[in-house]
């Protein structure tokens, strides 16, 4: 089994709680954390006890997306690494395209097809802003609730030179509009809490108690929406939620499926030309700052 | 108790059929034969070559309050032991009851070739809100005291009428799910806009002008709507609407709504075979007759 000293879970009633805690760096997650967290999608969806599932985060960030290093650790080797021998270079560059395709693979395919495939109403505790991959995650539930309206999605995917991945080309087009997916995913702009009330975000908590620190008020929020849950669905037949979240998500779930394949092909030549590793090198180097 | 003749009435006012539910006493509660009565209506409408609105009006509080408690047939009591889910008789039932009925019902708001008008006068709750879902053009007399509501989880049920497809391409996905899971109302200024359009009408120079009186009120409201829609399609050549529906609602997605109708329907009649919404029903009703009792003391 796979761990993560940034993700934990448990269980609470009915309720599988995934939960990011690595608040000190803004719960960024590595390419194995995503994969994590489609484990856990597994091992919830497989639990008959289990309802709901609740992803929820801590302190003030939802997640900043992919950790730099993660990604770089992918990047192709200088070339006064790479061996002269013709022979073996060709082996070097065929070995490059193996770890690229498992990696862009893992999260657009593995990841997205646990949310896919997941049987129970997924929640959201958005207690503050997610950013790339992490946003694609958010997307991807089935309720959002908000912390407050200081909370927004970012998908810098142009700016980092590839594509939109893990479902996003799906997700935002039908829960955003088209014309405003265009103009947040061409542009790499945030997507501000105004834009998302009402069509992401379903109800704001507006917890804002300035005397409060983030991680203690994150604390209270997440602890909130358990409560409320669980005051919702007290008198509710939990065997009807499943069987509408199949009919209310088959349409959506095959353009899941198709998107999976098109997304991955897509980004792949991005990752094969380097582009998005130039650019996360500038970034941990501090020459590229992303404009928030 | 009334035929749905007496329950539901129409008039032929060209270029208008209008459908009026007249049982304003039990809030427009529908039995499945009173939903298909207005299915074959809508038939009389299809075929009338001079109506190219087909209009659907109420009276009283609500637009119409669902299904009908007193017309749910009770479970068959179990004598052998058999698995519900086995026994060829249980299933029968169901399909006659529910399955079929429903499934026939929705299918005739799909498949409906003239224009589909709503003029909510006040709530619309579970089947019948559905069907104001699949509807053209929705007005709604008064913004504040209109919501629709869905409470299939709460009686044990699945999504009917084509919900699931509409209601996430109305109102958007997120909102769905929890408006559907929790069988939350959908508030008439959540869907101002998107699913209730805009009209002349003036809801409280109506309160002023009939002194509150309700019914009065919305036999005007309902009389004005029509006034408005004639207005509006004066100066229209009426065969181009009906081409137009077509286009905006052409083969492809008619086709979606009857697989989403398929799915539901067989997704909810495993339900009713478990005797879950029986269950429910009843204790709505017993909670009911409860509380009229209580009334009847104060």
């Amino acid at each position: 089994m796979l761990s993560s000293p940034r993700i934990s879970h448990r269980i609470d009633d009915n309720i599988f709680i995934i939960e990011l805690c690595d608040t000190d760096n803004l719960n960024s997650l590595t390419f194995d954390d995503f994969l994590f967290i489609a484990t856990l999608l597994e091992l919830s969806n497989q639990n008959p006890s289990v309802n709901f599932t609740v992803i929820q985060s801590s302190g003030k960030f939802f997640s900043a997306g992919g950790k730099f290093t993660s990604v770089l650790e992918l990047a192709p080797k200088t070339t006064d690494e790479i061996n002269k021998n013709e022979k073996e270079e060709e082996n070097n560059e065929l070995r490059k395209l193996y770890t690229l395709i498992g990696s862009v693979a893992t999260p657009n395919v593995y990841v997205t097809n646990a949310f896919v495939k997941h049987t129970k109403p997924i929640i959201c505790s958005l207690n503050g802003p997610a950013i790339g991959l992490s946003a694609c995650l958010v997307c991807l539930c089935d309720i959002v609730y908000s912390m407050n309206d200081s909370v927004y999605l970012l998908f810098p995917f142009s700016s980092l030179g590839f594509v939109a991945e893990v479902g996003s080309s799906v997700t935002l087009y039908d829960k955003l509009g088209i014309n405003s997916t265009n103009e947040h995913l061409f542009f790499s702009t945030k997507i501000p809490f105004n834009e998302l009330n009402g069509k992401i975000i379903v109800k704001n908590y507006n917890f804002n108690n300035d005397k409060i620190n983030h991680i203690e008020q994150t604390k209270l929020f997440n602890n909130k929406v358990l409560t409320d849950l669980k005051l919702k669905s007290k008198y509710l037949s939990l065997d009807s939620l499943s069987e509408m979240k199949k009919l209310l998500s088959f349409e959506t779930n095959n353009k899941l499926r198709q998107a999976q394949s098109l997304e991955t092909n897509s980004t792949l030549p991005f990752w094969i030309n380097g582009e998005p590793f130039k650019r996360f090198k500038e970034l941990q180097q501090k020459k590229r700052r992303h404009k928030l | 108790m009334k035929t749905s003749q007496q329950k539901i009435s129409y008039e032929v006012e060209p270029p208008f059929f209008i459908i009026r539910f007249e049982s304003p006493e039990t809030l427009n509660a529908m039995t499945y034969d009173d939903y298909i009565y207005v299915t074959t209506l809508l038939e009389l409408s299809s075929d009338n070559p001079d109506c190219y609105f087909t209009v659907l009006e109420s009276s009283g509080r609500f637009f119409s309050s669902g299904a009908d408690f007193n017309s749910i047939p009770p479970n068959i009591i179990d004598k052998n032991g058999i698995n519900p889910n086995l026994d060829p008789k249980v299933i029968q039932k169901w399909l006659e009851n529910f399955l079929c009925k429903n499934q026939y019902i929705t299918q005739s708001f799909i498949r409906h070739d003239k224009i589909l008008v709503a003029c909510l006068n006040g709530p619309a709750i579970g089947l019948s809100a559905a069907i104001v879902l699949l509807c053209d053009l929705v007005y709604a007399m008064n913004i504040e005291e209109t919501y629709l509501q869905f409470p299939f989880s709460t009686l044990g049920l699945s999504n009917e009428g084509s919900v699931s497809w509409t209601l996430p391409n109305k109102l958007g996905r997120n909102k769905s799910f929890e408006k559907l899971l929790f069988a939350q109302k959908v508030h008439g200024y959540e869907i101002q806009g998107s699913v209730l359009l805009e009209s002349h009408i003036n809801y409280h120079q109506l309160e002023i002008d009939y002194n509150n009186d309700k019914e009065k009120i919305v036999e005007t409201f309902n009389k004005l709507m029509i006034q408005e829609l004639k207005q509006k399609s004066k100066n229209i050549f009426l065969p181009t609407v009906l081409k137009m529906k077509a286009l905006l609602k052409d083969e492809s997605l008619v086709s979606q709504l009857e697989l989403i109708n398929t799915k539901e329907v067989n997704s909810g009649l495993k339900f009713w075979v478990n005797g879950i919404p029986q269950g429910r029903f009843q204790k709505l009703k017993n909670m009911k007759k409860a509380a009229r009792k209580n009334k009847n003391k104060l």
